[in-house]
């Protein structure tokens, strides 16, 4: 054998272990994905067997939005909580982001730390005192207790992140502007806002993603009228076990907007991710 | 406006909404976690027991239990996770077509929420008719009557496989960003000194990811602490309470038994397993040495 069959056959097989490396990635984490989507159109009949090929139907999203389960009540639900929490979250993060980002302020860094060590501390230990608070004033099950115990989780998430993308737009553009005659409002909404406009729509989407898929708080505050879509996956498990089509479709048109919006900031919220965690 | 409110003023919101919302809860908490309370009795705090709940944990063979499986799910899935993102990242990070569109992907399965994932778990690990119980059946016979949900070391290691398949694909990216990110002469250096692909990756690319690594798992760490939809969905903390990390325990004892002093102490202990791992990884960190 010359050297150069050696290699040849060096290559290919290293190529070759290559791809079977990508493959078994793709299997691992995109098979479980794509079994849901295929349960989601599986007609009662074919949900316990493996066979993928079958007629599909869309009565399972009929009877998920149907009187039996409503489900359309807690994507109601589940809106409204990611809405308010945003709307809220996201200015305020801005200008605290901004003040930090700017201005000198006793205590800024401090601050900075305090709200992610906070972060450390298991979020369940917050719910322990909100849980007999709001049993107390009676607005236990109603989206205001979501939000209430949202904004703790996702404001200081938003501000770091926020923070570390307004540190990187230069002071010069503002000074500029102001030494043009505008107002410090008018800069910032001017100049300042759509240079941070990246920073800003990552961390409304991290935001989305997190209050959107928000579990322990939901499981604990609500049991009927507040009830969000993830703890609602749940009624499909019954006394005779799951049902599991029926699961699939709702779990499907949950994580729709989810999966829009990742695609969308895939790059800046990695970077913004791991950029948070180093500072 | 004057300059000397104004940045007060825009802060504002933010200190008030963190303070009401997070501070107070912590602070209140603390105060809880010193008492005894059992709120199916009373709405009103209970006695003042002092360091109590703290001490009594100590002697709670259920609490020696969690700590064992947070240990064991937490040390497990950071390593894995870890492990399997270097992979991941070394075989997408090639300037190649279709490897570009699956790191354009390998979002969703992250976006995906958690407890949904628990329930696809559970129904594909079902021993009669899930897809990955016939697969691994299939591939490796003697595991076919396998009912992994329904043995204590064969539940943990499904619920740290479920672990590992929710980060996984974040993970991934932050190391192929990081592999994307070094310079190439490096490696073409290395290449004309004739170094095996080994010598490389031992020598070069994982010195060069150190701190990539490092904030990865920290990162990995804190998630792995704080789990807790997919072992609601997955495996309610059985059988037995073989699955019942610290977190779950503390939803059990709080919300479950209503014991809420106890639960709220139990917390503070896990916050102080958290902050233990954060300070090793910080030393690492600070000191910059070699990772080994």
């Amino acid at each position: 054998m010359t050297e150069e069959t050696r290699r040849f056959i060096r290559r290919t097989t290293s190529s070759l272990l290559e791809n079977i490396g990508v493959l078994l990635i793709v299997v691992f984490l995109f098979l479980p994905i794509f079994w849901i989507f295929l349960t989601a159109f599986k007609p009662p009949q074919e949900v316990f067997t493996l066979s993928v090929i079958f007629e599909p139907t869309l009565d399972n999203f009929r009877t998920v939005f149907g009187s039996a389960y409503n489900f359309g009540n807690y994507y109601m639900n589940s809106t409204i909580v990611v809405a308010v929490t945003l709307l809220i979250t996201i200015p305020v993060s801005i200008m605290a982001a901004y003040s930090i980002s700017r201005f000198q302020l006793p205590g800024k860094n401090l601050f900075m730390f305090a709200i992610l060590a906070t972060q450390f501390i298991p979020l369940i230990v917050n719910v322990i005192p909100f849980f007999v608070m709001f049993r107390n004033w009676g607005i236990l099950d109603t989206t205001l207790a979501l939000i209430i115990v949202n904004l703790g989780h996702t404001i200081p998430y938003a501000i770091w992140l926020i923070k570390g993308f307004i540190d990187n737009i230069p002071k010069d553009m503002e000074e500029a502007g102001m030494i043009d005659g505008a107002g410090r409002l008018r800069v910032i909404w001017h100049i300042l806002l759509p240079m941070a406009k990246p920073g800003i729509i990552t961390a409304t989407v991290f935001c989305f993603v997190i209050t959107w898929n928000e579990f322990m708080f939901a499981l604990i505050l609500t049991n009927q009228e507040a009830v969000t879509l993830p703890v609602a996956l749940s009624y499909f498990v019954g006394q005779d076990g799951v049902i599991w089509n029926e699961m699939a479709a709702a779990g499907m048109v949950y994580v729709l907007p989810t999966i829009i919006f990742m695609l969308i900031v895939r790059k800046q919220f990695v970077l913004g991710m791991s950029s948070g965690g180093l500072k | 406006m004057n300059n000397k409110y104004f940045k007060y003023i825009i802060l504002a919101p933010a200190v008030i909404l963190i303070g009401l919302t997070t501070l107070f809860p912590l602070i209140r908490s603390l105060w809880i976690s010193l008492h005894e309370w059992d709120l199916t009795k009373s709405i009103e705090i209970g006695e003042f027991v002092g360091l109590g709940n703290f001490i009594y944990a100590f002697s709670d063979e259920n609490f020696w239990n969690s700590v064992m499986v947070t240990l064991i799910f937490t040390v497990c899935t950071v390593f894995v996770t870890i492990t399997l993102g270097i992979a991941v990242g070394l075989l997408l990070s090639k300037e190649k077509r279709h490897l570009s569109f699956l790191r354009a992907v390998l979002i969703i399965p992250f976006a995906l929420s958690p407890a949904l994932v628990g329930y696809s778990w559970r129904f594909m690990l079902n021993p009669d008719y899930g897809l990955f119980d016939k697969l691994i059946g299939f591939f490796i016979p003697p595991l076919a009557d396998m009912v992994w949900l329904g043995t204590p070391q064969t539940a943990l290691a499904a619920l740290i496989s479920v672990a590992v398949w929710i980060w996984l694909p974040f993970m991934s990216l932050m190391f192929i960003s990081g592999l994307m990110g070094m310079p190439k002469e490096v490696f073409e250096a290395a290449k004309i000194d004739g170094a095996n692909s080994f010598q490389t990756l031992f020598r070069i690319t994982i010195p060069m990811l150190q701190p990539i690594i490092l904030i990865a798992a920290i990162l990995m760490t804190m998630f792995a602490l704080k789990q807790f939809d997919p072992i609601v969905t997955l495996t309610q903390g059985g059988p037995g309470n073989s699955t019942e990390v610290l977190n779950f325990m503390i939803y059990n004892t709080s919300f479950r038994y209503f014991e809420m002093g106890y639960g709220a102490a139990l917390g503070y202990i896990l916050a102080m397993i958290t902050i233990g791992f954060v300070l090793i990884y910080m030393r690492k960190l600070v000191k910059g040495d070699e990772w080994s």
